[in-house]
């Protein structure tokens, strides 16, 4: 089963989206910033959807998303954001690094799951 | 200070003003220095009572929220036993924003969520980061957007916590805008208090604030993908 990777710092959100997407079947691992996702990403070639938060220490999601891209060449990844930013030079920058979808927060899983169902195949 | 000669000399430092019924622009003047030395937009404080509301609701799905009337505070007090801190900046503020609650109430909250067998401090500072978070996230999409803060961005001043008194110092001794939101389990009868404040220490001019989004069901609106 293709895997998906939620990135978040923290830990409530990395539980309740985790949670909420492993009690609807779908198969979840969960990074704590975005370093940790790109070397997660690395080593799982099983993870089709990154599921990531912006504002995070170490590296932010949007760096991490310009890695997988720029460091990975990996277009069979789907991209989405989960954040609370929503400016427009923030999705700008989303887009041109390939990013496929934006969602602010609070988390809202039922109006994203046959979504992320089907990016994640 | 012809006033304050009948009141002893040891207790004199704990009055910053004084006034007589005779001549009442004295009780003025300090109510404007010490208290509305800082004027808050309408559309500032209503926002954040919404914003918050919605963020909080986000967490706390099923508990009533009741929040009073904003009020500004003059005190550096820390109410309970936790708290968190986030910068404000743009064009027109750069302070911070506090969230100040008590360990055993979200504790409570937290034992009562089956996903969560057995919350400690790990998981009550995270719901009050994430907490913390959302409202920021908001309160950035409302009133800063794209604006960066002025060149005196880079000024900062010391804070200081004190432990042992409760007491937090933003190196100014300027007002904090307050609120008091109580979230109550109906079912169980126990309730949350948390205090937020409004500390705009480093830079405040109110004549340049506006909003960035008017709408606040465009805030309600969150949680949708935006597919690009």
């Amino acid at each position: 089963m293709a895997k998906i990777l939620v990135v978040d710092d923290s830990s409530t959100v990395r539980d309740e989206v985790a949670g909420f997407l492993k009690n609807n079947g779908l198969d979840v691992a969960t990074a704590i910033d975005g370093k940790d996702g790109l070397a997660k990403l690395k080593a799982d070639g099983g993870i089709k959807l990154v599921v990531s938060d912006i504002n995070m220490p170490n590296m932010d999601g949007l760096t991490m998303a310009e890695k997988i891209r720029g460091e990975l060449g990996n277009g069979s990844v789907n991209l989405i954001m989960l954040t609370t930013e929503s400016s427009p030079s923030m999705k700008e920058r989303g887009k041109a690094a390939g990013v496929k979808g934006w969602i602010v927060k609070p988390f809202n899983g039922a109006a994203v799951l046959e979504t992320f169902k089907r990016l994640a195949q | 200070m012809e006033a304050m000669d009948d009141v002893d000399e040891s207790i004199r430092h704990a009055f910053c003003a004084f006034y007589t019924t005779g001549e009442m622009s004295g009780l003025r003047k300090a109510i404007d220095e010490y208290i509305f030395s800082l004027v808050y937009p309408n559309a500032l404080v209503r926002g954040i009572s919404e914003m918050t509301e919605i963020a909080l609701a986000s967490q706390f799905g099923a508990h009533t929220i009741h929040w009073d009337t904003p009020y500004v505070v003059h005190d550096r007090m820390i109410f309970g036993e936790v708290f968190s801190l986030i910068p404000l900046e743009s064009s027109w503020c750069r302070g911070y924003m506090m969230l100040q609650t008590e360990e055993d109430a979200i504790l409570d909250f937290l034992r009562d969520d089956l996903r969560r067998p057995l919350p400690g401090f790990r998981e009550v500072n995270s719901l009050l980061g994430e907490m913390t978070n959302l409202i920021w996230g908001m309160f950035k999409n409302r009133y800063i957007g794209d604006h960066a803060p002025t060149l005196n961005g880079q000024i900062q001043v010391p804070l200081i916590v004190n432990h042992q008194h409760k007491y937090a110092s933003f190196g100014t001794e300027n007002p904090q805008l307050c609120f008091l939101y109580t979230l109550t389990n109906e079912r169980s009868g126990k309730s949350i208090r948390l205090y937020q404040r409004f500390i705009f220490n480093l830079t405040w001019t109110p004549e340049e604030f506006k909003e960035v989004a008017h709408d606040v069901a465009s805030l309600v609106d969150t949680g949708e993908l935006e597919l690009f």
